[in-house]
């Protein structure tokens, strides 16, 4: 038993040590400060670089040094030169602010630039395309500014690069990648530094042939709350052309050319580590510090990584769709409710006597009434219709022409209280609980002019 | 319980969220009808039976505070629900409950428009500065641009007295008012909703779920009027509303230049109230008369007095009001085409004129093409 323990342990070692390179120890580099800036691939075949001070990159696995002087940097740091470019002519660094421009092509790091520092552009995302190098957008110099520069080789000068559609404002906390033709933007709305969390975040493209922006749509809010507001790293992996987002809580993907994220609960060390190439980009090489001066790593296949990812979520909707598809919700839900409303008040019996205008009949509970006589059932049906009836009017129907004006009015109260009676019947009412079935009312311009009006907690009218 | 919630929260589609919300609300305002109609007749704080009112009935004022007291429920139950979303500006609640408190002593003591005016004035005022809102840009609409700070708070100013007091002034039928805003929340709930207005978009089904079962109640005999307090509180609302759309909408739809059209866009939604009123104060001042004396010359007016009942007159409205603004959205894709920023907004609002003056005319007056013929026998 204890052999076959000693035996597993030795396996298990062994296959670390497979999947692990040797640790870098570095007594001059703090490694806990690594970041994004600190620590990319060279584009050179799985060599990195490392910026170990403040004018040094260390190539990995090699430690060769390569050392910029105080004039090329004019007391900027080799790390705050975050933008970086990969091409046929060998890796670009471009400072942060923009302007300065460092090459190196594998032996050795040279200033190549006729510019200078340009501080206006931090922040800005940089993208190569055809072997050139653009940056987008940026802030410096008290303002944000949405241009897009590209650098010319000949004239070693940064230029202003003409573009249309809508342009997208700049953000700080925005982010890009550049797939084929198309550089993918995800931004926030506004170019003020608000808090991110009240704003939608937008995906906008480029079409690099043009220079054409387009803006795509809206991020669902799942997404929005994933990435919350403060992102630590960002990787844009070239051979599945997705994207790497490390937050606070998770990594996400982004697949902008299939719609959709998806996230990884990976853990340690991946979940803290910088992820880079490795391997012709077929495995990731994940770097960490577990220690002050001891710079670790692992390599892990894409495809297993990838593997971890959970199911995915679609990124973004188009914005003329999150429109219509909100009105339209709010119109359904309102329509459910109207008809659960009216579905209620149909299936309540109603406690009033129902006259149907169309057949001149009388419905209460369901059942029908034939307690008027004629002329009870032309004076409610007109009362029904016309919403009133005078007291001449009724006199006039119910009496006769020679009749005096005693004798109208006392056919009208006879009239009326029989109608009444039988009215309080149906209710079931005593006489003496005055109900009124029939209210009476004046016109205002004359109020001796009185007339009949249905009240409506006794009759309802269709 | 925090787990549960939080399943809630992000898993629910945004569908089930706004009809839970508006069905809960539904249901508070279903509990408290009952009890605020029978209190307000208790208090007989009822609309009075006149010449001018088509009701011979006393009928509880009582719709503004089933408002009211819905929406904040309904704030508190969504809060529970969804306490990621955050909450709306305080002020605007503060505004609600200011507009319904000077509503209520209008209705129970009819004071006097001036001392309103100055009421709704102040509140505008703070309203602006708490909000940081302010009508600064018509977009080239009638030649106006970007207004200088000494003309936008005036207008902006303006603006609200309009907003608030044009609900008030249509609330003449059964259900108008209340389908009116109705209307203008669904239109409105697009644009906060790709605005990033999210602790806005929230009220919307809280106030949709009140709205309906007052609707819903004032075709049946146990109806309750919105009286002052109501219609002056949703006005508050919706200029808010309208007003936060105007302002932030530095938004971009692919095809549309929303934000450019927006002006034109928030006169096709609420059209009719806009139209009746200038057109009844047009009259009014013409035949010498104070603009704010009471007549039955409201277009909702003339097509009942034809015969047309409430419901109809109401759905009538609704369904045209729709039709214009989808018409408007059309109107300046295509315009936005075929012409340049200055002559698109001002030819859709010149086009929008005509089609609310035709539809307005044709199908509420009768002229100059009596669509609907009187049912007056």
């Amino acid at each position: 038993m204890k052999n076959t323990l000693n035996t597993i342990v030795i396996l298990i070692a062994g296959l670390r040590l497979l999947a692990q390179a040797p640790t870098y120890d570095l007594p001059d580099f703090r490694c806990s400060e690594i970041k994004n800036e600190t620590i990319f691939e060279s584009g050179y075949e799985s060599e990195y670089l490392l910026a170990i001070n403040d004018s040094t990159l260390l190539a990995l696995p090699s430690k060769n040094e390569f050392f910029l002087s105080k004039e090329d940097l004019r007391n900027e740091f080799i790390s705050d030169f975050g933008h970086i470019y990969y091409t046929d002519y060998g890796t670009f660094l471009v400072h942060s602010g923009g302007g300065v421009v460092l090459q190196y092509d594998g032996r050795s790091l040279t200033r190549v630039d006729d510019s200078f520092y340009h501080q206006n552009q931090y922040g800005g995302k940089s993208f190569e395309y055809n072997n050139e190098l653009y940056l987008f957008a940026g802030h410096g110099l008290f303002t944000a500014k949405n241009i897009l520069t590209k650098y010319d080789y000949n004239l070693k000068e940064w230029m202003l690069v003409p573009q249309s559609g809508k342009i997208p404002e700049f953000h700080p906390k925005s982010i890009s990648a550049r797939i084929g033709d198309k550089l993918f933007l995800l931004t926030f709305q506004s170019s003020i530094l608000e808090k991110s969390s009240n704003l939608p975040m937008l995906v906008y493209s480029m079409d690099l042939r043009e220079m054409k922006w387009e803006l795509l749509g809206q991020v669902s809010l799942e997404f929005l709350k994933e990435i919350g507001d403060e992102f630590k790293k960002i990787f844009f992996d070239p051979t599945s052309n997705k994207l790497l987002i490390h937050t606070n809580k998770s990594r996400i993907i982004v697949d902008f050319i299939e719609n959709n994220y998806s996230i990884i609960k990976a853990k340690y060390p991946l979940e803290r580590a910088i992820l880079l190439n490795h391997n012709n980009g077929q495995d990731f090489i994940a770097f960490y510090c577990d220690n002050k001066t001891q710079l670790e790593h692992q390599i892990i296949s894409k495809k297993d990584y990838y593997a971890l990812a959970q199911s995915p979520k679609l990124l973004f909707e188009y914005n003329l769709d999150v429109y219509y598809s909100v009105i339209f919700k709010f119109f359904i839900s309102g329509l459910i409710l109207f008809a659960l409303f009216i579905l209620l008040r149909e299936l309540k019996i109603d406690n009033r006597i129902v006259l149907r205008l169309r057949n001149r009949s009388f419905i209460y509970k369901l059942k029908r009434l034939k307690i008027y006589d004629q002329l009870e059932v032309n004076f409610l049906v007109h009362l029904a219709e016309f919403d009133q009836m005078t007291f001449q009017e009724l006199e006039d129907r119910i009496s006769n022409k020679n009749d005096s004006m005693v004798t109208r009015a006392k056919n009208r109260d006879k009239f009326i209280r029989t109608l009444l009676s039988k009215s309080m019947a149906v209710f079931n009412l005593e006489p003496s609980q005055e109900p009124d079935i029939l209210i009476i009312c004046t016109f205002e311009n004359d109020k001796r002019l009185k007339y009949y009006t249905l009240n409506p907690r006794y009759f309802k009218i269709m | 319980m925090s787990e549960y919630r939080k399943y809630f929260i992000i898993f629910i589609p945004m569908f089930w969220q706004i009809f839970s919300i508006s069905l809960i609300t539904a249901l508070i305002s279903g509990v408290f009808y009952a009890p605020v109609k029978s209190l307000y007749e208790f208090v007989k704080l009822v609309d009075t039976p006149s010449w001018r009112k088509t009701n011979p009935l006393g009928i509880p004022l009582g719709g503004g505070m089933i408002l009211v007291l819905s929406f904040f429920s309904g704030i508190l139950v969504s809060k529970v629900l969804f306490p990621e979303d955050k909450i709306f500006s305080p002020m605007f609640y503060l505004g609600i409950i200011i507009m319904f408190i000077v509503g209520t002593i209008d209705d129970a003591f009819d004071i006097r428009a001036i001392f309103k005016f100055l009421v709704q004035i102040i509140l505008a005022i703070v309203t602006i500065s708490a909000f940081d809102l302010q009508l600064m840009n018509f977009n080239g609409l009638l030649g106006i641009d970007l207004l200088p700070e000494y003309l936008s708070w005036p207008i902006t100013v303006l603006y609200f007295l309009v907003f608030i007091n044009m609900f008030n002034l249509i609330d003449g039928i059964d259900g108008l008012a209340l389908s009116v805003a109705l209307v203008g929340l669904l239109f409105i709930s697009g644009t906060m909703a790709i605005s990033g207005e999210q602790n806005q978009l929230i009220t919307i089904p809280i106030l949709m779920g009140s709205m309906i079962v007052l609707i819903g109640n004032n075709f049946t005999r146990s109806k309750m009027f919105l009286g002052d307090a109501g219609s002056l509180t949703v006005g508050y609302i919706m200029a808010v509303y309208v007003l936060t759309g105007l302002s932030r909408a530095n938004y971009v739809l692919p095809d549309i230049n929303y934000a450019r059209f927006a002006p034109v866009y928030a006169m096709s939604i609420f059209w009719y109230p806009l139209f009746d009123v200038v057109r009844v104060f047009l009259f009014r001042i013409l035949d010498g008369r104070s603009p704010f004396s009471p007549d039955r010359r409201h277009l909702h007016h003339l097509l009942v007095d034809r015969g047309y009942s409430h419901l109809f007159t109401t759905s009538l409205i609704v369904i045209i009001t729709i039709i214009i603004t989808s018409l408007s959205f059309y109107l300046s894709k295509m315009y936005s085409l075929l012409l340049d920023d200055f002559w698109s907004i001002n030819a859709l609002f010149i086009t929008q004129l005509i089609v609310c003056w035709l539809c307005g005319y044709c199908f509420l007056v009768g002229w100059p093409y009596n669509l609907l013929p009187s049912r007056k026998k």
